[in-house]
């Protein structure tokens, strides 16, 4: 029998750094009616980095994986002119998936943290 | 000019607050208790909520844990005090995106939500940048941004660039590279009371006006624009109110509750009740 490793915390938190600051840059994008076709190319790279990983990396690499893939999605129909109605729950579905994986990791994402005595980052 | 009702709703505290955020400078002396508010208008035939609070549920419930707020409660427990269903929201204005402010959006399904076009095309800005500058992101919610581009479509999201009035007598003011890259504050001109600032978070407690006892601004502790900046915004709030500083609102202040006729509840929360409209019963038995 296999055991399935984790992926590595500091990876989880680049590519959520990564993954977080592209859909807060899609979602202004779509907002004020600006181009998404960088932001499309950026999110499936993300996307592809994820994938490569495997089912090696575990749920949090699962996770990673599917808002990513969503993100990507999301800005391909955006970039092609189509209704994206329909993928933004998705989307928001995807990405509160892995955001509790990434609880678990680094539990004081929002600042300021008036606690930080209490936990080790 | 118009005749608008001003309650300040409190929905949940920090306990432990550090006062070095509240007041620039004052990093080693300890904590203090910051409520949680948001500011509730009524007039012009429209019910108007200044920031949102947030969503105790997925990000709100970890916030809670570990970042110290007690005591929360939603719009359909706070507001019915004052005797508004959050159904009945008809403006929702976020004075910046962070999520204490911002994340409660969802509560107010009927409103139409105003926000600075600065705070989201500075995210556009910060995605440009390498992975080690994402702090600068730190305190929104992805998920918030998702459910705005459904509002956009929806077409209940208006995005400004400048000094707007909304009605009469209620302006949004831009307040750029403050607290936030997109911060705003909120003006009010009242027929039968004169000027009020809803400043969100463009000051923290009413000692970053009053100072320390030197006669200087104290500005808040935490900026992610220019504290020079935050500085300048005061002195207009300041000069916009005639220089009184109990006309000037902020919403982590405890002292609203002795400042103005207030209620406490039995979950400990409180009500404020800043100006009463023509023929408005007060809210707070005052």
């Amino acid at each position: 029998m296999t055991a399935i490793a984790a992926l590595p915390e500091q990876e989880l938190l680049r590519r959520y750094e990564r993954y977080k600051s592209l859909t807060l840059a899609a979602t202004a994008a779509l907002i004020l009616a600006q181009p998404v076709g960088d932001l499309r190319d950026r999110a499936e790279a993300l996307h592809e980095e994820c994938r490569a990983g495997g089912a090696g990396e575990g749920p949090q690499g699962a996770a990673c994986s599917a808002a990513a893939a969503d993100l990507a999605e999301l800005l391909r129909l955006a970039a092609a002119g189509e209704d994206t109605g329909a993928l933004l729950e998705r989307a928001r579905a995807s990405h509160r998936r892995l955001r509790r994986e990434i609880w678990d990791v680094q539990p004081c994402e929002y600042v300021p943290c008036c606690v930080s005595d209490r936990h080790d980052h | 000019m118009a005749d608008y009702s001003i309650w300040v709703v409190e929905y949940a505290r920090v306990k432990e607050f550090a006062k070095g955020i509240l007041l620039y400078g004052q990093w080693n002396t300890g904590t203090t208790i910051a409520p949680y508010c948001y500011a509730v208008v009524k007039g012009e035939g429209k019910t108007i909520v200044i920031d949102t609070g947030y969503n105790h549920e997925e990000f709100g419930m970890v916030l809670a844990q570990g970042y110290g707020v007690s005591d929360w409660q939603p719009a359909d427990v706070v507001l019915p005090r004052i005797g508004v269903d959050p159904a009945e929201v008809d403006i929702a204005v976020l004075t910046h995106n962070h999520f204490d402010h911002a994340g409660g959006v969802e509560m107010f399904p009927n409103a139409h939500i105003y926000i600075q076009e600065r705070e989201l095309s500075r995210y556009l800005w910060a995605a440009g940048l390498p992975d080690r500058m994402q702090w600068l992101t730190s305190a929104v919610d992805p998920d918030l941004m998702l459910w705005l581009v459904q509002r956009l479509k929806d077409g209940k999201l208006t995005v400004l660039s400048e000094e707007t009035e909304i009605l009469p007598g209620m302006r949004l003011v831009p307040a750029h590279d403050t607290h936030t890259a997109g911060c705003q504050y909120v003006t009010i001109e009242n027929e039968r009371d004169g000027r009020w600032v809803m400043a969100g978070d463009n000051c923290y407690v009413y000692e970053n006006f009053t100072g320390l006892g030197d006669g200087r601004f104290n500005p808040i502790g935490l900026v992610f624009g220019s504290v020079e900046r935050c500085v300048v915004t005061m002195e207009e709030m300041w000069q916009y109110v005639g220089q009184d500083v109990t006309r000037i609102v902020p919403f982590h202040e405890q002292k609203l509750w002795e400042t103005f006729p207030s209620k406490r509840f039995d979950d400990t929360l409180h009500v404020a009740e800043l100006s009463l409209g023509a023929g408005e019963q007060s809210r707070v038995g005052a």
